[in-house]
């Protein structure tokens, strides 16, 4: 397969300090067609690894150093006017709250029709029929009198239908999905999910999927970075992390997973919370929560080494 | 639409039997007597009763009280006191010019006060943020007598641009009268609206649904001017409805500054006259405004917002 997007020693933080950096050194690659999990806890920096991607940092939160190559091309080194040419086209996102990322003022049709008027060439009618026909690819029963919809007229699960269609509608190299079903009940979260895949395929599509959830990174992908306070702690092929996950964390998490078959048993916690940037921890940053610590993890911290080809992990004492 | 401003009329209703009503009582508990103030301090009292026969001020009050309903039902004010002349007439004769200051006043206000809150939003914490934010605390707490006494030195006295007084003859010639008293008002209610529309916008920018809107890749123009200010002007446009009774009474003083015709000249010499017909009169057609723009507030409420358009 094919290197679609290659992020090197991306490193974000607060505008103002650079030592108590948000992504500390992500570096990872996103291959042609590939479906990626990016796991993590809360304030682990998924999500902001998603939105530096777009290029859609909050205001007072800077890139300070790093590339992502894209296609090619430095996506670090565009500005607004030509990243937008980009975004919507090539690459798109899709967000965890349906219910507030549509526009409340504007019709469902005409928040589409904006993403193929900037993007492409198509007259009006044009327009309008290939709104139809995402809105159909998704799955939206009567597409012809839902672009006339306003978004309070739909439930959550259509909302995020609509966002998938118009993330999709110039059929984009890869989309970004933010706990695209945390939001969702648990019936629609598996359609949706369903929905996703499918189209991934329709399109050839590269996904990076952002989630909590090990249940979805089962279910929907190959491959999976594990994350924790702002680093990558270990990647790998999705069914070698689940049966032999190599750093404490992962394993916690995967532990922490309730699972059919075993009822009566206790679910695992991580003891702790995760670290503040603050008050990083010296040594490795996972030391104060995890039970295989030794000395030398609060002395120095450990490097993310590759283990083999497409495996890699960041601690001093791997559960091999 | 038609149906929901229909019951929005029949809210307004009994509104309007409140306030005419409180008026009418309001006004009787005034202290002075229209008789004496007519007749003046001198007058003896023969006379002064005579009057108050003549002027229907000795029948129960519970019979003046219905006269004046059944009258302002037939929208019949009465005749004034002073002049003799029919209420309606003197409120119609001088209403258009009430009219035409507030809305040249709202244009005022929006014109600068919109793009000055949008530059404030979109430049927050600059140096040019902080300028303007403290120009419109200034603008905030002016009264609308000082500044137009201001206005009139600088404008009329000193540069000879406008004229101080007066309604001038033929359109353009009025509308050129108009500028420097609904600047004034225009100017102070600019203040709020600047401060309204800055906070609005900061809070829109923020919203999950303009991000996904950059994550479209649409110019950051349509972003701005589109989807952020939509949005920006729903709260903006209550305060303005909200303002118009401030406005109202802005206008009167406003008249009276520039020595315009208008409701509040006439409010301010009917009060001074005790002059209760013309008085009610122009308090009433005051209500009845603020009532109108408010149902207007909501029509246009229900057009830029779509979540509570009536469906």
């Amino acid at each position: 397969m094919t290197t679609l997007m290659e992020i090197k020693d991306l490193k974000v933080g607060p505008d103002n300090n650079q030592i108590n950096s948000i992504l500390d050194n992500i570096s990872f690659q996103v291959k042609q067609g590939e479906t990626l999990a990016v796991v993590g806890e809360s304030g682990c920096g998924k999500s902001m690894t998603a939105l530096s991607i777009m290029g859609l940092l909050p205001q007072n939160i800077k890139l300070s150093s790093g590339s992502i190559i894209f296609d090619g091309k430095d996506l670090t080194s565009f500005t607004t006017k030509k990243m937008n040419q980009i975004r919507g086209k090539d690459m798109a996102m899709i967000f965890q709250e349906p219910l507030t990322s549509l526009n409340p003022s504007f019709t469902i049709g005409n928040q589409i029709a904006e993403v193929f008027k900037y993007h492409t060439n198509y007259n009006a009618a044009e327009i309008k029929k290939r709104s139809i026909e995402v809105l159909q690819k998704v799955k939206i029963p009567d597409p012809e009198e839902k672009l006339k919809a306003y978004p309070h007229e739909l439930s959550g699960g259509m909302r995020q239908r609509v966002m998938i269609a118009m993330a999709l509608a110039c059929n984009p190299k890869i989309l970004i999905a933010d706990e695209p079903t945390t939001a969702l009940d648990v019936t629609i979260q598996a359609q949706i999910l369903d929905l996703i895949l499918e189209l991934q395929k329709d399109f050839n599509m590269s996904v990076v999927m952002i989630t909590h959830d090990l249940g979805v990174v089962a279910e929907t992908c190959q491959r999976a970075i594990v994350m924790y306070a702002g680093q990558i702690v270990e990647e790998g092929k999705v069914e070698d992390i689940f049966e032999q996950p190599l750093h404490p964390y992962t394993r916690g998490l995967m532990l922490s997973a309730p699972r059919l078959g075993s009822p009566k048993e206790k679910l695992h916690v991580i003891d702790g919370m995760v670290p503040d940037r603050e008050n990083m921890p010296k040594g490795c940053r996972f030391n104060p929560r995890c039970e295989f610590a030794t000395d030398k993890c609060f002395e120095s911290e450990p490097k993310l080494e590759e283990i083999q080809e497409g495996r890699r992990v960041r601690c001093w004492n791997k559960l091999l | 639409m038609f149906k929901f401003i229909f019951r929005r009329l029949l809210v307004t209703l009994p509104t309007m039997f409140l306030t005419i009503s409180i008026i009418f009582f309001g006004l009787r508990i005034l202290p002075g007597d229209p008789a004496v103030a007519m007749l003046g301090d001198n007058a003896t009292p023969a006379a002064v009763e005579a009057l108050r026969e003549e002027m229907g001020l000795n029948e129960p009050l519970w019979k003046q009280y219905l006269a004046y309903l059944g009258d302002i039902v037939q929208a019949d004010f009465g005749e004034s006191f002073i002049s003799g002349e029919s209420v309606s007439a003197q409120l119609f004769a001088v209403f258009p010019d009430t009219l035409n200051l507030t809305f040249f006043g709202i244009i005022f206000g929006c014109v600068i006060g919109i793009p000055l809150g949008i530059i404030s939003a979109l430049k927050r914490n600059t140096k040019i943020d902080n300028f303007l934010r403290f120009i419109s605390i200034i603008g905030l707490s002016v009264p609308p007598f000082l500044l137009g006494i201001y206005m009139i030195l600088a404008f009329s006295l000193k540069m000879a641009i406008f004229p101080s007084m007066g309604t001038g003859e033929g359109f353009l010639n009025q509308i050129y009268y108009l500028i420097l008293p609904s600047l004034t008002i225009g100017l102070i209610l600019s203040a709020s609206v600047m401060r309204y529309t800055r906070s609005s916008m900061l809070d829109e920018i923020n919203q999950d649904y303009i991000r996904t809107a950059w994550a479209k890749g649409i110019p950051e123009k349509l972003v701005i001017y589109k989807h952020v200010l939509r949005n920006t002007l729903i709260p903006v446009v209550t305060v303005i409805g909200l303002q118009m009774t401030g406005l109202l009474s802005g206008a009167v003083i406003t008249e009276s500054i520039f020595s315009r015709p208008g409701l509040g000249s006439l409010a301010i010499g009917a009060i001074t006259t005790r002059d209760f017909p013309v008085l009610q009169g122009c308090l009433v057609l005051f209500a009845i405004a603020v009532m109108v723009v408010n149902l207007l507030v909501d029509i246009s409420y229900s057009i830029i917002n779509p979540r509570i358009r009536p469906s």
